[in-house]
């Protein structure tokens, strides 16, 4: 019986019946050459295997670990380049509810680039969440990220979070917030995803009455 | 053990699996963390006694599919690996490692994705052919015709 590269590989992979080793064991013995292709396919078995086993000495990073408790991390998915597919749906929820109650139609909350428009785009400029202004959309968190700063907003319905870029905000998630209300005094408080998706973004505390000041005097840079 | 620490358990396997797909560490983490996201996302779909590991890993050779799909749409495939640590880097004997790395990534995906399965982390053809959902016939011929173009490569 002619033993194939296939066996071998077989072989040493350890998927051969008791049989089919036997038959490779005793044809190997006999024949100096095929002993040379079975030890040919073992170091190439050892190679590959040997080239990787290193990872698994190497430390697990953080974020790898973070990500099996799933309540701390917002997904990568999500922030991987491309709008995900909350945005579409976030944009047409803001420019719907936002441009309803506060702005005029024909100027959108939220572009199709997500850049906060308008008012949003007004409040997370101005306002201050130690000094809440006579206004539908009300700034809640503010805090740096590695991109600079970030702010959660929310109005009666909707609820996000959006980060400086450039000179503009860019939403970087957006929700509807249950039980809506109609009067945008009584907005509900930050929503839970929001405040998973700040944290995973947050790099130390959030600002206080005074830094918030300061950075909204510096621009926001 | 909680579903979720049996996860955590998986981590470095799942890493130096992932560095077999891409040798850009942090490109194979981010597969990782996907891979994870998505296992935790659907973890009403694992059948408790069937293995964990597996499930996983075709959860994540999935995402690896996706991901070159839409690396191929955006025309990114040649994109050079970044500047980072690569495993080729990383490792104790540079030369060698170096030379497995380049042969390996010289292979087509699907032969990759096998040799990677039952060479690298040790699957039976059984399991392997179960990550990649495909009939043990087609793993072995991707196994074989795989290691065939590693031998010539590093001969």
């Amino acid at each position: 019986m002619t033993v194939t590269d296939e066996m071998l590989m077989a072989y040493v992979d350890g998927e051969l019946s008791e049989t089919q080793r036997a038959v490779v064991d005793s044809a190997v013995l006999a024949d100096p050459a095929l002993f040379e292709r079975l030890e040919a396919q073992r170091r190439l078995r050892a190679r590959v295997f040997g080239a990787f086993a290193g990872v698994l000495d190497e430390a697990v990073p953080d974020r790898l670990v973070a990500a099996t408790k799933p309540s701390n991390v917002v997904s990568l998915a999500e922030r991987r380049p491309g709008p995900p597919v909350w945005a579409a749906v976030a944009a047409s929820l803001v420019v719907g509810v936002v441009a309803g109650v506060a702005i005029p139609k024909s100027q959108p909350a939220i572009g199709a680039d997500l850049t906060a428009h308008g008012q949003l785009a007004n409040a997370l400029d101005k306002q201050l969440a130690s000094a809440p202004a006579n206004s539908a959309v009300r700034v809640g968190l503010t805090f740096r990220s590695a991109d600079g700063y970030c702010r959660t907003f929310s109005d009666a319905s909707v609820a996000g979070l959006a980060c400086r870029e450039g000179d503009g905000w860019k939403v970087r998630m957006a929700m509807a917030q249950e039980g809506q209300s109609t009067d945008y005094r009584t907005a509900a408080s930050t929503p839970a995803p929001v405040l998973e998706a700040a944290q995973a973004l947050m790099i130390g505390q959030p600002l206080d009455a005074e830094a918030e000041l300061t950075a909204q005097k510096a621009a926001w840079r | 053990m909680a579903f979720e620490q049996e996860i955590v358990d998986l981590l470095p396997r799942l890493r130096r699996l992932a560095r077999v797909l891409t040798r850009d560490v942090t490109a194979a983490d981010d597969l990782v963390q996907i891979a994870v996201e998505r296992a935790l996302s659907r973890r009403d779909q694992w059948r408790p006694g069937t293995r964990l590991d597996s499930w996983v890993m075709r959860i994540m050779k999935n995402a690896w599919i996706d991901e070159t799909r839409s690396r191929t749409r955006w025309g990114k495939v040649l994109e050079a690996p970044d500047a980072g640590v690569n495993v080729a880097e990383a490792a104790s004997e540079p030369a060698e490692r170096m030379a497995i790395a380049e042969a390996m990534a010289g292979l087509p995906e699907d032969q990759r994705l096998a040799v990677a399965l039952v060479l690298v982390d040790g699957l039976s053809y059984a399991d392997a052919a179960e990550v990649l959902e495909i009939p043990p016939g087609t793993l072995n011929s991707r196994l074989v015709r795989g290691r065939m173009a590693l031998m010539e490569a590093l001969a």
